[in-house]
């Protein structure tokens, strides 16, 4: 069964630690893949900050938390959260 | 059971956490398994799924095909709920982010649903006789054209003047369906208007009809076409 795990309350140090070992990094307020890139809410085509950010699975999607990204997610996976 | 920090369904680990390395690996595993997700609130994604579980959504889900409207309809809803939470701050927030990735016509979809007309839209469309597709077309092209078919009043507008230029875009566009909506300290210029478009309707011996529909705080006004032998 899918669960969930808030990392709201998580450290910089614990949202570091998996953030590496997804394969990206972080400058501690944005989010980068393995080469270096920003990465950006393909939804809303806005760069995702450590701070709000949500990890899903499948092809590791990383999206900004807010409602218009999650929609847009739901359309795309209807029953994926 | 559950292991700790984790959640099934509708509890989720909440606090400040301070997990180990092994224990953040652990987490990871049950990722890449796909059985785990890291999400920051509930809030957020049951405001969004409680739009998706509505009967309005699933009317709009029914005769909206194209994805991008199907999002602005969902996410219309949302602006209604936080609008009627006054959560000002967030509402404001995901206008703007509304704009920022659909612009103003976009942000024109959503407040539409917001309002409720695309359900006063659809329900007056499905008292004709049309089918599916038929629906589902018309209610897409009316949403592309949202700002030719529509007009949202305000208590600054003069009703003469709006009279006449409601009645100069019909004449000129000829819409199938044109509204006009008012709302709050509008709903009086609301009023006015779909007096004085009444009499200019007939007048002109234009070929629309007039229905108004007032609630309590808003007015609806839909301005239909008729076929020409009616007229």
């Amino acid at each position: 069964m899918l669960q969930s795990i808030s990392i709201k309350e998580w450290g910089l140090k614990e949202k570091k630690i998996l953030l590496r070992e997804l394969g990206f990094t972080t400058d501690s307020t944005f989010i980068f893949t393995g080469d270096g890139k920003k990465v950006i809410d393909k939804y809303i085509d806005i760069p995702v900050e450590i701070n709000n950010m949500l990890i899903l699975p499948g092809s590791t999607i990383i999206i900004d938390n807010n409602p218009l990204s999650i929609a847009s997610f739901l359309e795309e996976y209807p029953n994926a959260l | 059971m559950p292991s700790e920090g984790i959640i099934d369904g509708a509890d989720i680990a909440k606090g400040s956490l301070e997990y180990g390395e092994e224990k953040i690996k652990d987490f990871i595993k049950q990722f890449q398994d796909g059985n785990l997700r890291f999400i920051q609130d509930k809030e957020t994604i049951d405001l969004v799924k409680e739009q998706r579980k509505s009967n309005e959504y699933a009317l709009y889900k029914k005769y909206i095909k194209k994805p991008e409207l199907a999002i602005l309809a969902q996410i219309g809803l949302t602006l209604r709920k936080l609008d009627e939470q006054n959560r000002t701050i967030e509402l404001q927030g995901l206008r703007n982010k509304i704009r920022h990735k659909y612009d103003h016509a976009g942000l024109r979809i959503a407040e539409f649903v917001q309002a409720h007309l695309l359900t006063e839209l659809m329900t007056n469309l499905l008292k004709k006789e049309v089918s599916q597709s038929e629906l589902s077309l018309q209610v897409e092209v009316f949403l592309n054209n949202l700002d030719r078919n529509s007009c949202f009043l305000q208590n600054t507008h003069t009703a003469e003047k709006k009279a006449e230029e409601i009645i100069a875009r019909i004449q000129s566009q000829q819409p199938d369906i044109f509204i006009v909506f008012s709302r709050k300290s509008a709903v009086p210029i609301g009023k006015e208007v779909a007096h004085l478009l009444k009499r200019k309707i007939k007048e002109k011996e234009l070929n629309f009809e007039l229905e108004c529909k007032e609630e309590k705080t808003s007015m609806v006004i839909f301005i239909k076409k008729l076929p020409f032998d009616i007229v």
